[in-house]
């Protein structure tokens, strides 16, 4: 168990480091990171002055340590300072911090929502297989897999704002303005998370011990309570871990949508005022949570199931 | 014991029924064989319409659209469906704010997504299925490496990469292409790889290798056929999320820019009339969902059929 753990975790350094060499890299796309940053009506002084004030005339792997470690007043991204936003005049790492709180919410929010429709609905329509309840949610994981989810949650603000006014359109006020965007934005995971309790479900309802439960006279309710369920869990607590990994980092669209002041649109807004270092700033956080995320799920994996770490 | 006697029976019977059955009537080809089975389910045969018209409307967008998607009018604009102007034009799907006609807009619009779409599980399954063939054949340090990288992208969130590179690089076809694809070849890799792992132990790989084939003819001729029906499956499966990736992208202002159509692109034009005009963003969106779930319809046909040990591909 505990090598298991240190692989996991050597594992997780390694893709940090090379999303940060990725984050890095990202400004030298085009060969000159000053010719980006700088906006396409600055003179030729002002940009080369720019790339000297920012060491982008120093050599690559010198900037490449003192984006590290850290050069003059900065301290380094490995200390998280990524240096001021350009816009906001403010340390970058701070602005993206500050809107951790709202993505944290709305995924949360998200996979609540999923939650609560996915594991009733995985469970019926595997239990009563082929039955219309399977039917209905098998169409229902369809859609959730072909809706675009802002496009979900542009025509639900229509229908819940616009004509019926139940909801408001957009904002971070109080508990009403997050039912929509939770909605929205756990659509996909439902679809998932209900698709894994159903498959997970009917594996194990087929297997010898359930049979030997029911045959000694068990109540179908408690076979599938005590004995079914129990045994299906682990294959959807991995889902349900890796899904919450992926609304961190995947609500952009949404958080666009419904003007939810989170990490997402942040990094929409940094993109289209060219703030670089917010952008990276955030790219670089969020993939450390996501990271984190998916080290603690697959942990608690191994825990579950003494099986994969001795194997 | 009887009843083994008896089954064995049974199954002679059968063969020699069969057989009869060969010499008398023609083996229908496989294309028919497929046309069959596809009328048998309408959800699949439903996705290969839809995705036929979408694709013939991207291909020839002139013989649909029933105006010029580019053509402004300020005296009809936010007209809503069925509009018709005073030369007895009619815009059946309406106008957008300023005064195009969305239908057109519609048609034009599958372009990019199509070209995206395609464009981006071509180059992906490309680098997916070069990386798995050789990961899964040579196996030891070549496939940690390879595997390595492929569970290090997976654990890279990607969408805030892929519109941070595009935005450095430029929304171009290109560079969306590139940036859809810097992700999702890992899929095809693990799928081939654990393919060609099982392929390699099989008498006909021994036997090619023996007979002195060299290693890039046994990937091309003998592995590479052999692993093209799953990768069609993720490839037709993956060909919805890239239309939805390329399309949450035009959203956001990252995708092909103005005034070229495309499907996001109009919904994020439509974003501001949700109260007053609700077609503006009606319409693209259901056509871009119709398209999506026509291309899942099929990808879960295909599934069914070519390659069943993969029902349980959730990812």
């Amino acid at each position: 168990m505990r090598s298991y753990i240190v692989r996991g975790l050597l594992q997780s350094i390694v893709v940090v480091w090379i999303v940060l060499l990725i984050i890095f890299l990202m400004l030298h796309l085009t060969g000159d990171p000053a010719d980006v940053l700088m906006p396409p009506e600055a003179t030729n002084e002002e940009v080369d002055e720019f790339r000297k004030e920012m060491g982008f005339d120093r050599p690559l792997h010198e900037q490449y340590f003192s984006f590290l470690f850290g050069h003059k007043d900065n301290l380094g991204v490995l200390r998280g300072d990524f240096g001021k936003s350009f816009y906001h005049q403010e340390p970058a790492m701070g602005l993206v911090t500050e809107r951790i709180p709202a993505t944290l919410i709305l995924a949360v929010a998200a996979l609540f929502v999923g939650l609560i429709i996915a594991i009733p609905a995985g469970i019926l329509s595997a239990v009563f297989r082929k039955s219309w309840i399977d039917h209905f949610s098998s169409v229902l994981s369809m859609a959730g897999q072909s809706i675009p989810n802002f496009w979900l949650g542009l025509m639900l603000i229509i229908v819940f704002s616009e004509i019926l006014g139940w909801l408001p359109t957009s904002g971070y006020r109080g508990l009403s303005s997050i039912v929509l965007p939770a909605f929205t934005a756990g659509l996909y995971a439902t679809a998932r998370i209900m698709r894994m309790m159903r498959s997970t479900l009917l594996e194990v309802l087929s297997q010898d011990f359930i049979n030997t439960a029911r045959s000694k006279g068990i109540r179908e309710a408690v076979v599938i309570s005590r004995h079914a369920l129990k045994n299906a869990s682990i294959p959807v607590v991995t889902i349900i871990g890796l899904e919450l990994g992926g609304l961190l980092s995947g609500t952009v669209v949404v958080e666009v949508v419904f003007a939810w002041p989170g990490v997402g649109w942040l990094v929409v807004e940094a993109i289209q005022s060219n703030d670089y270092p917010v952008v990276q700033a955030a790219v670089a956080l969020l993939s450390f949570m996501f990271v984190g995320v998916n080290l603690a799920v697959d942990i608690f994996y191994a825990w579950l199931d003494p099986r994969i770490s001795y194997s | 014991m009887e009843v083994v006697k008896l089954s064995t029976e049974k199954t002679v019977n059968e063969d020699i029924v069969s057989e009869v059955n060969e010499d008398v009537i023609p083996e229908p080809s496989e294309f028919s064989l497929a046309i069959r089975e596809l009328l048998k389910r309408p959800p699949a045969l439903f996705g290969v319409f839809f995705i036929l018209l979408v694709i013939i409307m991207a291909i020839f967008p002139w013989l649909f659209s029933p105006h010029d998607p580019l053509e402004q009018s300020l005296i009809r604009h936010l007209k809503p469906p069925g509009f018709v102007d005073a030369d007895g034009k009619i815009f059946y799907l309406g106008t957008d704010q300023l005064g195009r006609d969305i239908l057109s807009r519609v048609i034009w619009g599958s372009r990019v997504s199509i070209a995206v779409g395609v464009a981006a599980v071509f180059v992906s399954g490309f680098i997916g299925i070069t990386t798995g063939l050789i990961a899964g054949y040579y196996g030891g340090k070549i496939d940690a490496i390879i595997s390595r990288i492929v569970d290090a992208t997976l654990a890279i969130p990607f969408v805030l990469l892929a519109i941070s590179i595009i935005a450095i690089l430029g929304a171009s076809l290109q560079n969306i292409v590139l940036a859809i694809a810097l992700r999702t070849w890992t899929v095809y890799t693990r799928v081939v790889r654990g393919e060609v792992f099982s392929l390699k132990e099989t008498d006909m790989i021994t036997g090619a290798r023996s007979a002195g084939c060299r290693t890039v003819r046994i990937m091309l001729v003998y592995l590479l056929p052999n692993v093209f029906s799953s990768t069609l499956v993720v490839g037709t499966i993956y060909l919805g999320r890239m239309i939805i990736i390329e399309a949450s992208f035009s959203f956001l202002g990252m995708g092909v820019p103005p005034p070229t159509p495309t499907w996001g692109g109009m919904l994020a034009f439509g974003r501001g009339y949700l109260d007053t005009a609700w077609w503006l963003t009606f319409f693209p969106g259901i056509v871009l969902t119709l398209t999506v779930l026509g291309v899942n319809l099929l990808g879960d046909w295909l599934r069914d059929v070519l390659d069943p040990r993969m029902k349980r591909l959730d990812d």
